[in-house]
């Protein structure tokens, strides 16, 4: 197959880990000490999807609305985006509506947007119920996951769900939001191929955590 | 005679002479992890005086415990980038209570990253002026407040922007700040820690107008901007503008911060003591700008380079460019704007120009960017005659023995 582009960008508030979600998935690499982005930084990878060469333009933008440049400009031509937001910062979750319209009001109209829950290490700070994410992703046309750009879980699965699911002939567009809500959202986490999602680990972890 | 204050888990070395006055002084850090075997309940706090005598001792506890743990056993690095590794810059300590304990000189200190509120725990991260960053360093109960509190006493945190002013050189920081006209912008900022979570007065750093809600600021001087570079390269202008690159959003990130990003410190600290002159001229840091733009222009235009493909180029200039370089290219471009005849008023203005002109009805600059025709615009050959303006450079370069940096600032 030919190299194609694609281009996705990387949305939510500050701190919830973008850049490191981005770094993980480009160079495999976590940075704690990781700077607030300013204005927008790109990174790209390529991906074999199929038979085909995939390279994804990734846009990772400031979360901080004094940091941000000239935000629409981002989203021209991005096939997709992760909104990401904090398990263990419900504030950066109760604003993920806004970004949604942020989105939705510069994006083209057939951008696919995953819900991601990032930060899964920190199981014990959750503040947001995996299954309530879950419910407003599938509500909102959204793909969901839960994520950790530290120790890696399901990031590679974040950003291939959203190459493979864009742009490539014979495939369905899950998640775009020209479909009805709710009638094909993918959870990775029940994907997974050893049949243990990730959510459930999660909450195994969390009832781990309760008997302490 | 040395005095020295440690907890359990942290130890602060200074030589012999008073907190807060460190010129001269190597103030070290001295991380031992706890020892395990111990009772973490129960953390000893010790001082001596000059004559290294016991003047003092009490038990009290200080809340935290480091856990390393947390950080050896979730993390999943490269092979090779084992970041609990003391960084180069932190020297082992040499009777270790184990492999994590390390010291570091707070003249070394650039800037401390301290995790958010919320977490279940929390971590320390300090990073040195080479850019290192320490392993991040733990607390499971609390503690950080305590030891940034001790720290308080020897470098002076800027809130807001996450800046430290610090080490060795707070009174040549200090004394540089004042040459420049600038009253103690740290004021208030040190003390308790609380204190120094508190907004304060950074007006000497980047403009604080800068970092507002608004970005009205910003704004204005992408504006200003791109006015000069119109004045001063349109055929450069004319191709951003086809790539949907007129707004010269790629350049947000220097205004904002003042080209932070862009150099190394040492560097960084060379190019704001010039901006903080406003010499040659005010919004000068916009003639820098203009320099980087015009030092790339040919890698922007001649690689038919999209919107895309110039905010990464730009983006990726940092740490790349010699500030020297870019120095010397901007004062040329204001001399040749200085000595250019009939320069748009609100050019004059930007850089104040033409003060001869008393009277002249002032026109708000930023508000009305006038797209210059090609015959009001002189259009300078920058390229070729920058080398010329080097010998005769207004801009003392500071020797590199005076860079090394006293106030270290980290946005």
């Amino acid at each position: 197959g030919g190299n194609k582009e694609l281009s996705m960008v990387l949305i939510g508030e500050s701190g919830v880990g973008k850049t490191n979600l981005l770094s993980r998935f480009t160079r495999n690499e976590f940075n704690h000490d990781s700077r607030t982005t300013i204005g927008v930084e790109f990174s790209t990878r390529t991906i074999m999807v199929g038979d085909a060469l995939v390279k994804a333009q990734i846009w990772d933008t400031a979360g901080l609305e004094r940091y941000r440049a000239i935000t629409s400009a981002y989203y021209r031509g991005a096939v997709g985006a992760l909104l990401v937001f904090d398990i263990t910062k419900h504030q950066t979750y109760d604003v993920v509506e806004r970004w949604l319209k942020e989105l939705y009001d510069h994006a083209e109209a057939t951008i696919i947007v995953m819900l991601v829950g990032n930060k899964t290490d920190l199981a014990q700070a959750r503040e947001v119920p995996t299954e309530e994410a879950k419910m407003f992703a599938e509500n909102n046309g959204m793909l969901f996951v839960e994520t950790s750009a530290l120790d890696s879980t399901n990031v590679e699965q974040a950003f291939e769900t959203i190459l493979r699911g864009t742009g490539l002939p014979g495939q369905d567009r899950v998640g775009s939001k020209q479909k009805s809500p709710g009638d094909n959202t993918v959870s990775l986490s029940a994907e997974n191929a050893d049949g243990t999602s990730a959510s459930q680990a999660m909450k195994e972890k969390r009832a781990c955590c309760l008997n302490l | 005679g040395e005095r020295r204050g440690f907890w359990q888990g942290w130890e602060a070395k200074e030589s012999p002479v008073s907190p807060r006055c460190p010129q001269g002084s190597d103030t070290l850090l001295q991380w031992t992890p706890v020892d395990e075997s111990s009772d973490s309940t129960q953390i000893a706090y010790s001082k001596k005086d000059p004559s290294s005598c016991p003047t003092e001792e009490e038990l009290f506890d200080p809340g935290y415990e480091p856990d390393w743990a947390v950080i050896s056993t979730v993390g999943s690095r490269p092979a090779g980038q084992d970041e609990s590794q003391a960084a180069p810059g932190a020297k082992a300590a040499p009777a270790s209570r184990g492999q994590w304990a390390f010291t570091l000189s707070l003249a070394e200190l650039k800037s401390i990253r301290k995790s958010k509120p919320g977490l279940g725990w929390s971590y320390l991260i300090f990073i040195t002026k080479d850019g290192i960053s320490i392993q991040a360093l733990h607390f499971h109960r609390g503690g950080t407040k305590a030891l940034l509190r001790a720290l308080c006493k020897y470098v002076i945190l800027l809130p807001g922007t996450g800046w430290i002013v610090g080490g060795a050189g707070i009174g040549r920081g200090r004394a540089d700040l004042g040459a420049a006209g600038i009253s103690e912008p740290w004021k208030g900022c040190y003390g308790t820690v609380e204190g120094c979570k508190q907004p304060c007065n950074l007006s000497a750093f980047p403009q604080h107008s800068n970092f507002e809600e608004s970005q009205e600021s910003m704004k204005r001087q992408l504006v200003q901007l791109t006015l000069l570079l119109r004045v001063l390269d349109p055929p450069l202008c004319d191709y951003l503008d086809s790539k949907e690159s007129g707004s010269l959003c790629f350049c947000f990130r220097w205004i904002l911060i003042w080209f932070k990003r862009e150099f190394a410190f040492s560097e960084v600290l060379l190019l704001w003591e010039v901006l903080w002159t406003e010499l040659p001229c005010p919004n000068f840091h916009l003639l820098v700008a203009c320099a980087i733009l015009d030092a790339e222009r040919q890698a922007l235009m001649h690689s038919g380079f999209g919107f895309n493909e110039i905010l990464k180029h730009i983006n990726e200039l940092t740490m790349k460019m010699s500030v020297e370089e870019i120095l010397c290219r901007a004062e040329a471009i204001y001399r040749q704007l200085a000595a250019t005849p009939e320069l748009p008023l609100n050019v004059q203005e930007l850089l104040g120009l033409g003060e001869a002109k008393v009277g002249t009805p002032s026109t708000d600059t930023a508000s009305s960017p006038q797209p210059l025709s090609p015959s009001q615009a002189p259009e300078l050959e920058l390229t070729d005659s920058i080398s010329a303006s080097q010998p005769d450079s207004s801009i003392e370069i500071l020797p590199p023995e005076e860079t090394g940096g006293p106030h270290s600032l980290s946005p």
